[in-house]
């Protein structure tokens, strides 16, 4: 066989390191793909530092990264089954994976969660929304929200 | 783009607001039709104004008639007797809808359309640059100039086959100096390509994709429309008849090509299917199947050229 697996280091906001598979990663991540290329990834000291985030959703994008890397030759049917799975989340964990997946330019993950929480929103009343999305504030004046109720009765 | 970091340590629901920010959001409504962003406006004010972003409204697309909540059924021609429900329909989404950021506009292509509702379009939608319009419909003269000489930025149209181009294309030529594109979803003949010549002067982008092609038509364009780039003829049918015998000569785009048609390289580009061993599309064709019969293709070529 060839050389070892070259591996790179990535530290979540708790200061915790992992080590994933430098392909894994490349494949998947336009931000460490282009640090990979431009040099900017020394692989003797660097580490790359993900502030934004915490282990466990770390944990979970590199799970992500990992699956779709060795099993793409899959049949659709299973990566999808994998992924619902996967995404298989409470809302928290959604809205962190969505910024991780963001913040590393995953495109696949992000497009996946986009159409999850798409799912959420489809076919829904908007009192429904709110409850889901805890949105407490809506910000509207009371007149507005009355104006609107009135209006569109059905959205509600 | 600036990234924000939330950090939270308390297991309770978040608010979404407080960790998405506009672009997020902007991104997961890219998914949702005019209807569930009309429910979308009025879930918060931030939602609001995300769902107003000009991303979101570029394009117009009614092919979501056919499904739930206005099924309109996948039949050439449907709600013919029902342009009021129509109206109504066309009405309400128009109301909904962020109208000043809509560039490209496609009607629902099996519904029945009628000069009410091509006019109620063009008098909500002035910033249009697209225009792809439905396989059927009933236009008066008057009702396609009106709707032309209010969509004074238009740049591509669509023309399918009920569209009389002695209706559209005078107007086109009088008001749409900036018109580049067409698209055409009916035989090609030497009318079309009389009236191009004559109104569309300045047209770079033709496609002919998948419709039967007069030789001579297309030949005539290439050689007045200087300003012509790219030409698209993947999967059509280019018929001629070479002389005054009743001979009738087929090709595939393909073998047009082959054809080391000095006309078609002065073009930027020109558009054919890619295989080396035909396109399996083309040949279907060719043989008849799936598409024409091959009597009913040579009534059509001489219906063409008999034409001229």
């Amino acid at each position: 066989m060839g050389s070892p697996v070259k591996k790179i280091m990535l530290c979540s906001s708790e200061k915790e390191i992992f080590s994933v598979e430098e392909q894994v990663m490349v494949q998947h991540s336009v931000i460490i793909n282009n640090m990979i290329e431009d040099g900017s990834y020394n692989h003797e000291e660097s580490k790359i530092p993900l502030d934004c985030v915490d282990s466990k959703t770390l944990k979970k994008v590199i799970d992500y990264c990992t699956h779709h890397t060795h099993h793409h030759n899959d049949n659709q049917e299973d990566l999808e089954a994998w992924d619902a799975q996967f995404l298989n989340v409470d809302s928290n964990g959604l809205y962190d994976l969505l910024m991780a997946a963001n913040y590393l330019e995953i495109r696949n993950l992000l497009d996946l969660i986009y159409g999850t929480i798409k799912n959420m929103i489809k076919g829904k009343k908007i009192d429904e929304i709110r409850r889901i999305f805890n949105i407490k504030d809506h910000g509207f004046t009371p007149e507005e929200e009355e104006q609107n109720r009135k209006e569109y009765p059905h959205f509600y | 783009m600036k990234k924000k970091c939330v950090k939270s340590n308390n297991n309770d629901a978040r608010n979404i607001n407080d960790v998405l920010y506009y672009e997020l959001l902007v991104n997961i409504f890219m998914f949702l039709n005019v209807v569930e962003l009309a429910t979308v406006s009025r879930v918060c004010k931030i939602w609001r104004e995300a769902r107003s972003d000009p991303k979101l409204w570029h394009k117009l697309d009614l092919s979501i008639l056919c499904n739930k909540p206005f099924n309109i059924p996948r039949m050439l021609g449907s709600w013919k007797d029902s342009s009021e429900r129509l109206t109504k329909v066309l009405r309400g989404i128009l109301t909904l809808s962020e109208v000043r950021h809509i560039r490209c506009f496609v009607f629902n292509y099996y519904a029945y359309l009628k000069d009410e509702h091509l006019l109620l379009v063009a008098e909500r939608t002035p910033n249009l640059k697209m225009l792809v319009l439905p396989a059927i419909c009933n236009l008066s003269k008057e009702a396609i100039e009106h709707a032309i000489s209010l969509w004074v930025g238009l740049e591509s149209i669509t023309i399918t086959r009920m569209i009389n181009h002695k209706d559209i294309f005078p107007a086109i030529g009088k008001y749409c100096k900036g018109i580049t594109g067409l698209k055409f979803t009916i035989g090609f003949e030497m009318d079309h390509a009389r009236a191009l010549i004559e109104h569309t002067p300045n047209l770079k982008f033709l496609s002919l994709q998948s419709i039967i092609v007069s030789f001579r038509a297309l030949r005539c364009v290439l050689e007045n429309l200087k300003h012509l780039e790219i030409v698209n003829i993947c999967h059509s049918l280019i018929i001629d008849k070479p002389d005054t015998s009743n001979r009738v000569v087929l090709y595939t785009s393909h073998q047009l090509q082959h054809h080391q048609w000095p006309l078609l390289h002065r073009l930027r580009k020109i558009l054919t299917c890619q295989s080396n061993n035909g396109c399996a599309i083309c040949k279907n064709r060719m043989a008849g199947q799936n598409y024409l019969t091959k009597k009913a293709l040579y009534e059509i070529v001489n219906k063409l050229y008999d034409h001229e």
